[in-house]
Formats: structure tokens, sequence, C-alpha cells
């Protein structure tokens, strides 16, 4: 037998590790990380939601630019069904709904930019906590379990009853709400790298907990924290909607996407069209984040 | 199954006693005094003590809190000053119309996900998969009350074929009832079904290349069989758990459907309760809201572990 | 004596098995043929990537896709299962050949009665319940599993490894098959318990006729049970034959070089022990560790499980101490102990013979220096996200190396073990497991240690590849003086590697001594058990 044989680089192919021992892990292939990410966008689910979120976002991005009046131009030709004028129709004060969905949709992306990353770093280092202190991890948990015990409106409710409605209550309670679903997935990823070999081997050659936890355990974790992210960033839209459509969330004059859905409720029966602009744009915006994140899962997440 | 249980009493304590105290200083942080709110703009100095002391707010705080802890317990709920009522009558009240909307849509929540679920997870037809997954994708970018507010356009606008505002409950009228309850229902259960759908499938899908579904295959079992008896048995353990934890859910977006759909309910309570100040009303909304998130917590672990023979039997 | 019966049980005919691949077709079995007679058992020797698996499925019809039949004939008594209808294909599935698989627990559904699990397989092949039932009793007393009513009640986690796996092999007989495949279906399970698979299969064959297709990478096992072998590589097959004639004279020189690879019972001992001078590196005395301590209970202390119950042991420089013992006798809480990763309850670790215990920081410092880990899989010791340079780079660090000095030290690392600076700069995934514990090995030399404790090092690699890392490890020693611990329940490559054997069972060790001594003369029962059930060549030949 030839000695130098394991010396000769084999590339085992992928198939034979999968096709003959059933037990041997699927191989796994880390390229550079932002490779991994942007194949994500390849994918069609990926392709529909990236450009869904694009025009959206350069569409909020551009609103003082395209509708320079603002959102609170009065005129007369209310409730007026959708025409050529008013692609949306106008509303209760003869306001273009389409004017002011697009800066309603603006106020969400301004929610959304500030509080989600806020939850997912704090709720990431909280989680990961445990790599430091074994105590210190699960009483942070026992805290999460407690936020994770309020249904997400009845959060909300809570923050609105002491500071008031408005956007700095939604932006803390979209973030608190998230802090136990990345608290947990921290966590869990956590408790499975401690597992893993090679952060036993690092142990035993001495490295110290905080490097194991910068250099092994992080780097492992990040996908299914930005998998986690995408998909919150739905529930947050959800947040906002669900607290402006009872009034509790922005006020007027001001839109954001569930205010508007909260007058056209109003009017439902005279001008049922009323809410069929807000809706739409309400729905592509968490279908964008929806299928970004679904495309993310299937090419990021690696067992 | 006894040792398993005495194990989560603790931490469910634990979260219950913390959620009370916390449900009791939340609205005492909020600003303004609620006695003043309730004696009017023009009351004197001496009304405004009179009520202050009525309502229990002049004694320290953390006896107010065991006043309150204590007949919490008793059953007895406070008084809401907005209403003038007892709290535990305002409840009662309410409480039937919001379960019914929350059975009523966990039916279709459990039945809705579980076959969207299956559909997607079984891979026997290509296009069976297709459409599962689409009509997922689909409505999980859609909230309930966007749900609702279609459904009010398109059955209680476009075709007038059920009443959309207001509510008649089960027991009076049981055929009225149910024509009014439909709608809401339905837009709570279609919005928290693809999650659970969604789990399923995945779990499905991953549970198909497992050992003892090949060993199955080589006692020569049909493809249906292998789907139902082994796939699906073992993958329902995660769509429980995705069940339950839906359930603290379902009573969160049952406020905003109730607001939706003008139904009086246990949700539009707490909306009010927030919007008025009403102290004891929401200290106890918000205990009943974690509660019930808690017990459900609690009995889908059960569940779980009634169906995982590993741990059921073990004593 | 085999009379010439010409009727076969199975035929497979020149069988070419495809893979579309997105990378492009892959033929996993080229050409492939042989012959299957009624109670022959015939063994499919191979390593992996060899298509043995393969050819396995593609005789039960059970091919993973994107795999596919391109060639050839699969019969099984008479029929073509490759050009029959699925529906056909599972008829005979389970009734006329049926499989036992290599991991008895995940291949057992966990919900499901282990009787059910048998009845189901005779329910489908349309037997009625009563008559399934009973029969499942009958079935589980064939396979040696005790009070079987009682056991047909239970699920299949309250079995243990050897017991499922009988539980397979009774659901695989339920209807009484012509064919028995076997797909590397002892691997999982200790050596003992091993030897009690290969006789109940034995013995099954011997009483109900049913011929049998074994498939392993073991040719040990080979050489206890089987009547032919037919040996395979890279999807073809390149020698066949009565077992004795391969193993005894081997025409391939690919089966050639196979079975010098391989580690026997009877090959030399290690002539080369160092005379012992000074104090051992390590040594341990009476040590006793708990694995309970960790656990917090909230109301009370959890009863103390004792995975080391007063072990004693002692390693010097130069030498090769092996710990020989099966799954479950705290062979590798021992070796995580010493290296600090678990805590001791009671007892004595030394290092140069200075006690741990009396140690400051900086000299606990210097002891994990100078006692590093190889660890068993190549395939999950290095993070799969860092390059070998980065692993590497990583242990030179703690061991106090400058940075600038790290480059060059990786390099010498490297060519310690015959990689070189060009595998610097790759991932894990680009090695094959050979290489990966190469560079495994070159880790735990960074810091220059005196000790190497190996825990199994060798059981996750091909035979060929782990004669290769036994000869490195030797070359390494003699080289530096490195003292190995060397961990394995394989006392074949024990044998090869040891001066001095201890063996453990149940936290204790029986017997200990030089590998003469031990392998020469067994003294504890449970040694000459271990190695009376140890798959030799030598019994193909008796």
């Amino acid at each position: 037998m030839d000695r130098n044989d394991a010396t000769r680089p084999v590339t085992v192919p992928s198939t034979q590790v999968l096709v003959t021992t059933r037990n041997a892990q699927r191989l796994l292939t880390p390229n550079a990380t932002a490779r991994r990410y942007l194949a994500a966008f390849r994918t069609p689910r990926g392709i529909v939601g990236g450009i869904i979120l694009v025009l959206l976002v350069a569409l909020a991005l551009l609103a003082p630019v395209i509708f320079p009046g603002g959102y609170d131009q009065q005129g007369r030709g209310a409730l007026a069904a959708p025409n050529l004028t008013h692609l949306f129709g106008t509303d209760e004060l003869g306001r273009d709904i389409l004017v002011r969905t697009v800066y309603g949709l603006r106020m969400d992306l301004s929610i959304i930019i500030v509080a989600v990353p806020i939850s997912v770093v704090v709720g990431t280092a909280l989680g990961l906590l445990g790599a430091l202190s074994h105590f210190a991890g699960s009483f942070v948990q026992r805290v999460l379990d407690i936020i994770l015990g309020f249904p997400g409106v009845v959060l909300g409710l809570c923050i609105v009853l002491i500071i008031g409605p408005g956007w700095t209550s939604l932006v803390i309670a979209i973030a608190i709400t998230g802090l136990p679903v990345f608290g947990r997935q921290a966590r869990a990823s956590l408790l499975e790298q401690e597992q893993r070999e090679y952060v036993t081997a690092a142990r035993a050659l001495g490295v110290s907990k905080r490097t194991i936890l910068v250099r092994h355990i992080l780097p492992n974790s990040v996908d299914p924290i930005l998998v986690n992210a995408a998909v919150f960033v739905v529930a947050a839209i959800f947040i906002e909607a669900g607290l402006s459509i009872i009034g509790l969330g922005i006020q007027p004059p001001e839109p954001s996407l569930g205010t508007l859905l909260n007058v056209g409720m109003r009017f439902i029966e005279q001008s049922p069209m009323y809410i069929l602009g807000p809706t739409l744009v309400l729905i592509l915006l968490s279908m964008s984040f929806s299928l970004i994140s679904d495309a993310l899962n299937a090419t990021v997440t690696r067992k | 199954m006894l040792k398993f249980l005495a194990k989560k009493i603790p931490s469910i304590l634990l979260v219950l006693f913390a959620t009370s105290i916390i449900a009791f200083l939340l609205p005492r942080m909020a600003p303004g005094d609620p006695a003043q709110a309730v004696a009017g703009s023009d009351a004197t100095e001496e009304q405004v003590a009179a009520i202050r002391a009525a309502m229990g707010l002049d004694k320290s705080l953390f006896v107010q809190y065991l006043d309150w802890l204590g007949g919490f317990v008793r059953g007895d709920l406070g008084m809401s000053f907005v209403y003038n009522r007892p709290v535990s009558e305002l409840i009662l009240d309410r409480a039937e119309s919001t379960i019914e909307l929350a059975l009523l849509a966990s039916v279709f929540m459990i039945v809705l996900g579980i076959g969207l679920g299956v559909m997607g997870g079984a891979a026997r037809s290509k296009t069976a998969r297709v459409v599962a997954d689409s009509v997922n994708t689909l409505l999980i970018a859609v909230p309930a009350f966007v749900v609702g507010l279609l459904l009010i356009i398109l059955f209680g606008v476009v075709w007038r074929l059920l009443p959309v505002s207001g509510e008649v409950s089960l027991s009076e009228d049981f055929g009225i009832g149910f024509q009014y309850l439909l709608l809401p229902a339905l837009a709570l259960g279609l919005a928290l079904a693809p999650g659970i759908a969604r789990l399923l499938q995945t779990t499905m899908l991953a549970t198909q290349g497992e050992d003892f579904v090949d060993l199955a295959r080589a006692k020569g079992a049909s493809p249906r069989r292998l789907t139902y008896r082994h796939v699906l048995r073992t993958s329902l353990g995660a769509s429980i758990v995705a069940i339950g934890m839906r359930f603290g859910e379902l009573f969160g977006g049952a406020i905003i459907i109730e607001a939706i759909f003008a139904r009086n309910g246990l949700g539009q309570l707490i909306v009010q309760a927030v919007n008025s100040r009403d102290y004891l009303l929401v200290q106890v909304l918000i205990m009943a809201a974690v509660l019930i998130a808690v017990i459900s917590q609690l009995l889908t672990e059960v569940v779980l572990a009634a169906m995982d023979p590993r741990i059921r039997l073990e004593d | 004596m085999n009379t010439t019966d010409t009727h076969y049980v199975a035929r497979v005919e020149d069988l070419e098995v495809t893979f579309d691949l997105p990378t492009g077709p892959l033929v996993a079995v080229d050409g492939v043929s042989f012959d299957l007679r009624p109670g022959q058992i015939l063994g499919i020797v191979g390593e992996s990537g060899s298509g043995k698996s393969v050819t396995s499925r593609t005789l039960m019809g059970m091919l993973r896709h994107p795999g596919r039949v391109t060639r050839g004939r699969v019969e099984v008594n008479g029929k073509d299962l490759v050009s029959l209808a699925e529906k056909e294909v599972r008829a005979a599935r389970g009734r006329e050949i049926a499989m036992i698989f290599q991991d008895p627990q995940a291949a057992l559904n966990p919900v499901m009665r282990v009787k059910d699990q048998i009845i189901e397989a005779m329910r489908i092949h349309g037997v009625e319940r009563h008559a399934a039932h009973e029969r499942a009793i009958e079935l589980l007393d064939k396979v040696g599993i005790p009070n079987p009513a009682e056991a047909a009640e239970k699920f299949p986690h309250q079995f243990s490894g050897g017991m499922r796996q009988r539980v397979v092999i009774a659901i695989a007989l339920a209807n009484n098959p012509s064919v028995l495949i076997a797909d590397e279906p002892t691997t999982a399970l200790d050596v003992t318990i091993q030897a009690q698979i290969l006789d109940l299969l034995r013995r099954l064959r011997d009483e109900l006729g049913v011929a049998i297709v074994f498939i392993t990478h073991d040719m040990g096992v080979v050489a206890e049970l089987c009547d032919d072998v037919i040996v395979m590589k890279s999807g073809k097959v390149v020698e066949r034959g009565p077992v004795a004639d391969v193993l005894r004279t081997p025409k391939d020189p690919y089966t050639i070089a196979l079975m010098a690879a391989i580690p026997r019972l009877d090959s030399p001992l290690r002539a080369d022990a160092p005379s012992v001078r000074e104090a051992a590196v390590l040594e341990v005395r009476d040590l006793r560790v708990d694995l309970n301590a960790d656990r917090r209970a909230l109301l009370r202390r959890p009863v103390p499980f004792f995975a080391v119950n007063g072990v004693s042991i002692a390693v010097h420089a130069g030498e090769t101490v092996s710990l020989v013992g099966e799954s479950g006798c705290g062979k590798s809480t021992l070796s995580r102990t010493i290296v600090g990763i678990n805590k001791s309850a009671s007892g004595e670790i030394l290092h140069g013979g200075r006690p741990v215990s009396g140690m400051d920081s900086a000299e606990r410092r210097a002891m994990t220096r100078s006692i590093q880990y190889v660890f068993q899989d190549p395939y999950s010791s290095l993070n799969p996200r860092r390059t070998a340079g980065q692993s590497l780079e990583e242990a030179l660090l703690v061991a106090g190396v400058p940075r600038r000095e790290i480059r060059d030290r990786s390099v010498a690392l490297l060519e310690r073990v015959s990689l070189s600076a060009e595998h610097l700069d790759r991932y894990p995934y680009a090695f094959s497991g050979g290489q990966r514990q190469r560079i495994g090995i070159a880790r735990a030399l960074a810091s220059d240690p005196e000790l190497l404790i190996l825990d199994e090092p060798v059981s996750a690699l091909d035979v060929s590849i782990q004669a290769q890392i036994l000869d490195l490890l030797r070359d390494l020693q003699k080289q530096d003086g490195l003292a190995y611990l060397f961990i394995s329940h394989d006392l074949a490559v024990v044998r090869e590697i040891s001066h001095k054997v201890a063996v453990m069972r149940k936290g204790q060790i029986v017997e200990s001594g030089t590998a003469a001594e031990v392998f020469g003369s067994p003294q504890h029962e449970y040694t000459r058990t271990l190695l009376a059930a140890t798959p030799d060549l030598d019994k193909a030949f008796a």
C-alpha cells in the first residue's frame, strides 16, 4: 500500500459519504460567509423577496422626493374610490391614500430598523451569557421565560400603559417581545455547540472561555440568528399594525400601516377600497421578509 | 410521569409570582393619579383623598400588593372603579365571547395547520407539496386582523352573507351566534395555521430520512403506511408544541379581532381598561393572560410526555 | 462439503448503479456480479466508498435518490427486481428478502411497542393479526430474547444495544425470507455483544437455512462468520472466493495491501519498551469521578455515579500504555478528567511526580501544555469554519508561541505529520479522514507535550489509513520520546501499539501488565472473554 496515500489530497466526494456510511456527517462547506448568504438570494424565494424589499425600501426612502407635499395634504373629494389621480383613493379628509401609505411604510420601516437589531443583539448576548457563567445563563433564561409568558399584544399594552402610545412604545414593545426569541435561540445554539468536539478540544488546550465563545461558538451560531431575525421582522410588523389598529400605536395624523387600517376599518361599509392599498403594502412587506427568511433557512443553515 | 410534572411546578410558580409583581407594578408606573381621574377634575382635595382611601391607594405598596394577592387567591378580584362593578363580574360577562372565539379558532387552526402540514410533508405528490407550500407562504405573511378585514369585505360588504359586526352568544341562539362567530374565528385560525403547518412539514420531511422509516420500508410497507403510521406519528410531537405555543397568541390575537368585529369580549375589556387606567382590571387581566399562556404550555408538555413512551414510563 | 446446488436464491449480474449528482454522474457500482445459494453466508468487504452498501440496497430495491440502476439484473428467487413494478418489489421486500441495519437504536420506531413492529412486518404481507402476534413472540424467543411475551410489550428504549439488534433481526425474519442482508450490523456494538450476534446469525442460518449477505469493513468478522467473500473497491469486485482462500492467499494487490494493514492478534509485540528511569510523566492514583456531581437537583442530592471507581495507572516517557474496555467502562471519562474537563471526586493525579491538587495556576497551565489530547472523530474535532492553519494557530497561541513565529511553527508541525504548508489554508471538508486526524495530532503537538492522550484515534478510520496513523504515532514516539495513553476498544490495534495494557470494566481496572503478559496469559475472566470475542483472522483457517 502506498504509504503516501494519505498525504495526497483526496477530496472525498460528498455522495460517497452520503452513500456509504449512513452515520457519517454530511460534509460542511464553509465558503466565505458572505458568499453563502448571497447564495440565498439566487433562489427563487430569495429573488422575489429581495426584489420586493428593495422596491419597498426605495419607495420609502424616496417618499419625500416623490411626494414632497407630505402626508397631510387635505383636499376635497373625501373617501373616493381608487382612480387615476389617486391610485389608492382618498381618505376621510381628502388625503391621497397612496401617499399616506408610502409614508406609513416609511414609519414602519423606521420602527423595524431600530427595534429588531436591538432585540437581536441584546437577546443574543443574554442568551450567550451562559457560556461565561452557568448561573447567569440560567437566571437570564428564567427572566426570558417570564417575558415569553406575555402574548405579544399584551406586552405592547403594558408598555403603552406606562409610556403612552407612540413610536417609542412600539420600539420598546417590539424589542422586548423579541428578547426571549433570540435569547432562547442563542442558548440552544450554545448548548449544542458545547457538545461539539472541537469546543472540548479547545477547552482541553486551555483556551479561555471568552475566546471559545467569540471564536468558536458565536460564528457557528450566527446562521440561525439571522433566519430568526428575518422571521421576527414579520412579527414586528404585525405588532405595530396590531397595536395601531386598536388605536394604541402610532397616533394620527401621522400614518403607519396599522393606523391606516384603523381608520379604514371605520369606513369599511362606505369605502371598502380604503384599506386595500395599505393592506397590499403590508402584505408585500411581510411577505418579502418571510421569503427572505425561507431562502436563508434553505441555503445557510447547516447541521 | 408524576416526577416529570413535579419538576415543572417550581418554575411555573416562579413565573406566576414574577408576573403578579409585574402586573401589580405596571399600572402604578403609569403617569397620572387614578384617584384624581375617578374623582373628576373639579373635585376638592378632601374628595380626592377620600376616594384614594376607598381605593386603598393610601397604603404602602407592599401592603397593597399583599391585599391584592390575597384577594386574588380567595377569588375576590376587587372592584373596577371605572365601571363601578366587581372585576369578577365584568370578566364573567365577557368571558363567554372570548372563549367561544378561542375554541372555534383553535379548531380551525389545528385542522388547517395539520392538514396543510401533512399535504406539504407527505412528499408523495409534488403538486400537493407546492400548493401547500404556497398557501403557507402566503398566509404566514398576513396577520389575523388583515385576514379579518378581508373576510369582512368579502363576506360582509361585497357579498352580504354573514354579519361582520357585533355578536350573539352561542348559548342564547346557536345558529345565529355561530354566524357571528364564523368569520372572526376563521380569521384567527387562518392566521395561526401556517406556522403549525410549516413546522409539521419540516419535521415530516426530516423524519423521512430516518433509519426507522427505512426499516419500515424494508418490511415492504406502502408509501401510505410509511407516511401516516411512521412519519406522521413521530412528527406530531413537534406540531403539538407549536399548537401549544400558539394558544397564548390566540388570546393576543383575539384582542384585535374582537376590536375589528366589534365583539364584546375580554380583549375589548383589556383595551378599555388600559385606555381608562382601570388599575385592578388591568392587573387581573394581565395575570389571566399569562396564566393561560403558562397553563397551555404546561398542558402541551404533558401531552408531549404522554405521547413519548420514553418519558411516560420513567418512574 | 457443499453439494453443487445450482438453485440460486439470489443472483446479481453485471450490476451498474449511477448517481445523478449536480456535479455529474457518479458510478457507485460498476459491473458487480455474484451468486447466493440457500444457506450460504456471503461477506462483502470494502472500505468507505467501495459501493458495498449501495449494492445491498439495490438488492432490496431501496436505492436512495438520485441513484438508479443503469445496467444489469438483480434476481431474488428467480424474479428480476430491476424490471418489476414498484408494487411487486414491495411485495418481495420483507417477505423474500429482508434487511438488518447498522444502528439498532435508530432503526426501531421509538414510539411503537416491539411486538407491534414485528407484527407490522407480517401484516403488510397479509398475515392475520392473531397469528402474527403469536409468531412475534416465537420470533423473539428464537433470536434469544429472554421472557419473550413480556419483552414484546416493551418499547425499544427499554432494551440494551445487543437486544435491540436481536429485535431488528426478529423483524427481518418475520416472513421467513430466503435472503437476509446484514449491513454492518455489528459495527455499532461492543465486541462481546458482536460475538453474540454473530453466533446468533450462524445459528439462524443453520436452523432456518436463510442465506445471508454480510456487509462489513472488518475482515476479522468475515473470517469468523462467512463462507465466501467478495472484496469491493471503487464499485468493482476485485477478488472473490471461499474465505479461507481469499484471506490466506489473496491475489489482487488491493486485497493483499488490505490484509497487510489489518492488525492481528498474532502479530509481533513491540520490542522497544524504554527502561523506566524517572518518575512517571503521568500517574493516576485511586481516582474516582462522579458524573452526577454537576447535576443540580432542586431538592435532593443526586445519587453519585462513579464512572471511574478507583483507578490507578502510570505512563512513563517513551512508552505506550493502552487502556482497553467496552463502551461505558469509563475510559473516556478517565481521560477527560486527566485533562481537566471533568472534576475528580477523590484520588490523585500526578504530573512528573507532583500532585495536581497542590499546583498553582502557572504549574497547572504548564501541565495542560504538557499533556495533550487527540480525539476520536476527525470529522468533528476540528471546527469546520476554521482552516487547518487557524486551528493550529489557536493551539500555538495558547502554548505561548509569539505571533511572528506561528506560521513557521505551523508548517513545521504539519511536516512532522507528513503534511505540508499547502494544507494550512484548507478547510476540514477538503481533507480525508486520515489527513484530518493528522491535523488533530499536529494540533496536539503544538505545545511540545510530554504525553498524548489518544481517545480511540483510529476507530473512525478505514483499515488502511488506520495502519498509516499507527505508524506515524510509533515514529513520533521514537523521535521525541513521547508518552502515550492510548484508549481503545479494539484489542488487535492495542496489541500492535502498546508496551503496557490495562483492561477496564465498569470504572475499574481488572487487569494490567505488559502487552506480553496480558495477551499471552490473561488472568482475569473478563480479559479472556474479550480476547475470545475479538474476531480473529485465524478462525477462518480453523
